[in-house]
């Protein structure tokens, strides 16, 4: 890869998307020393935004890092030159499925859209619900079974949830977004992601 | 008349903290009222993959509790973050207007967003001065997690890096808190869904060190931690009965216990793991507490 700056398109897309000034890193390295999953990541937070001030879109946008992320905001709040790190993990995280990357944790996504999708109908989520429908998703249906029972035992399963109200209206059309008329949309990519793990 | 904003976690995995926060302002008489129509704040999931929707799943619930009072009372670490973060980008103009388009409502970012830890710590006078079980000589590591006091460009509650609020209730409730390093350490969140081992190692570590400083007892206000704690500890002895096992409480437990609340009360029997971890010798303890502080672990 060269290591020259090819545009600043790609800058500037992370910097209106995030609304984070990214040009500003100055590869200090805190976020990466602070960081409890830098282990797992192929760039570093200060490594990726390398990349991005350099316009190397693909090498960011195909980078498992952001999906590693857990949003505990360690360096968001200790970044010298107050840019909300995770905050730009959450856009390449969506700017990288937009564009087609697949996800170094598949298994992620499926929570996340599975999630949104639970909140969309029922305007909260149930655990119970979330956990049976993640389940089938992942084709692992009787995963977790024991857990689950020792949970209702202890009652700390919600079997009949109380929904409040669905909330379709905040939903707009999303590409990341299982939207309610196609289902789930994102069938096609499981086979060659499941092999990622 | 503060608002209360219990999340979805609180009425399932995080049930004991609803019931011993319910007894504890009972007991306290401090009066709170549940956010009529509340939905879920969208949680990690939301931001994960959507930003609009990540402001606009917390911006519903500020609507609906603007119209209602001043202050919006939230227990759940998560939904107090997202919460937090939404008000401050809906200083930002152009994200106000865009999310009022989608919500349909005004917003006008007055609401109040307070951590169940400042509610509590307005009362650790009373709880001194109105405990009744002694439970001196419990060495408590008081464990925060992420979410409560790091929000970016949010100034929180507390200190982000070593918050203390914790440690001044659980003094009061008469125990002894430990200074111990991992306070502010992540759990592994929803790891403990998506990638099992993750989440177990980063939970073993926080434990391991809690044993280490020697915690009786660990103590936590968020429902992610408290749960991927015990589940951590519950998954290990699966396959290692000799596991060593630290109680995991909800804050509000312990301040419960200590102003005489029973087990029922604040629903200590749900801890997840069995009898070595389970909580109970909570209850002896002050009465012998020249006893080796050992036993219970």
């Amino acid at each position: 890869m060269t290591l020259i700056v090819q545009s600043a398109d790609f800058l500037k897309e992370i910097e209106a998307h995030s609304g984070e000034m990214l040009r500003r890193c100055f590869q200090c390295d805190r976020c990466a020393t602070g960081c409890p999953m830098a282990s797992y990541m192929q760039h570093t937070p200060n490594e990726l935004f390398r990349l991005i001030q350099l316009g190397a879109k693909e090498a960011a946008l195909s980078s498992n890092s952001f999906w590693f992320c857990v949003s505990c905001y360690t360096c968001s709040v200790r970044c010298p030159n107050d840019i909300d790190i995770a905050q730009v993990m959450d856009t390449l995280r969506e700017l990288s499925l937009r564009a087609g990357f697949p996800p170094a944790l598949p298994q992620a996504r499926d929570f996340h859209q599975l999630f949104l999708d639970c909140v969309r109908r029922g305007g909260r989520v149930s655990e119970l619900e979330l956990m049976a429908r993640y389940n089938l998703k992942r084709r692992r249906p009787f995963a977790r079974f024991a857990l689950g029972w020792e949970l209702l035992r202890k009652g700390r399963l919600e079997l009949w949830p109380r929904r409040a109200i669905s909330l379709h209206e905040l939903f707009a059309p999303h590409p990341l977004l299982p939207s309610p008329s196609e289902g789930r949309g994102d069938r096609s990519e499981g086979g060659k992601e499941g092999r990622g793990q | 008349m503060m608002r209360f904003y219990p999340g979805c976690t609180l009425s399932s995995s995080a049930r004991p903290y609803r019931r011993s926060l319910e007894w504890v302002w009972q007991r306290l008489g401090i009066e709170m009222k549940e956010l009529p129509g509340w939905t879920c704040c969208g949680a990690t999931s939301a931001h994960a993959l959507n930003r609009d929707l990540a402001y606009a799943l917390p911006a519903r619930n500020l609507a609906i509790a603007q119209g209602l009072g001043d202050e919006l009372v939230v227990a759940c670490s998560a939904c107090y973050s997202r919460l937090k973060i939404a008000q401050k980008a809906l200083e930002n103009s152009r994200i106000r207007e865009r999310v009022m388009k989608t919500l349909g409502r005004p917003l006008d970012g007055r609401v109040q967003i307070k951590n169940i830890l400042e509610v509590l710590s307005e009362h650790a006078p009373r709880i001194q001065k109105e405990k009744t079980k002694a439970i001196e000589g419990l060495q408590v590591a008081c464990y925060y997690g992420c979410l409560a006091t790091r929000i970016p460009r949010v100034q929180g509650f507390d200190d982000r890096e070593h918050p203390t609020m914790m440690e001044r209730l659980v003094s009061a409730a008469g125990a002894t808190t430990l200074d111990w390093p991992a306070k502010t350490s992540c759990c592994g969140a929803s790891f403990s869904v998506i990638h099992e081992a993750i989440a177990l190692k980063m939970c073993s570590q926080i434990l391991e060190m809690a044993r280490r400083c020697g915690a009786d007892v660990l103590v936590t206000s968020c429902p992610f931690c408290q749960y991927n704690l015990d589940w951590a500890q519950w998954t290990r002895s699966r396959t290692d009965s000799q596991a060593p096992k630290i109680p995991v409480l909800f804050i509000t437990q312990l301040v419960g216990l200590a102003l005489g609340g029973s087990e029922r009360d604040v629903m200590l029997g749900s801890n997840l793991t069995p009898h070595p971890c389970s909580p109970l010798p909570l209850k002896g303890r002050g009465a012998r507490s020249e006893g080796n502080g050992e036993s219970s672990v």
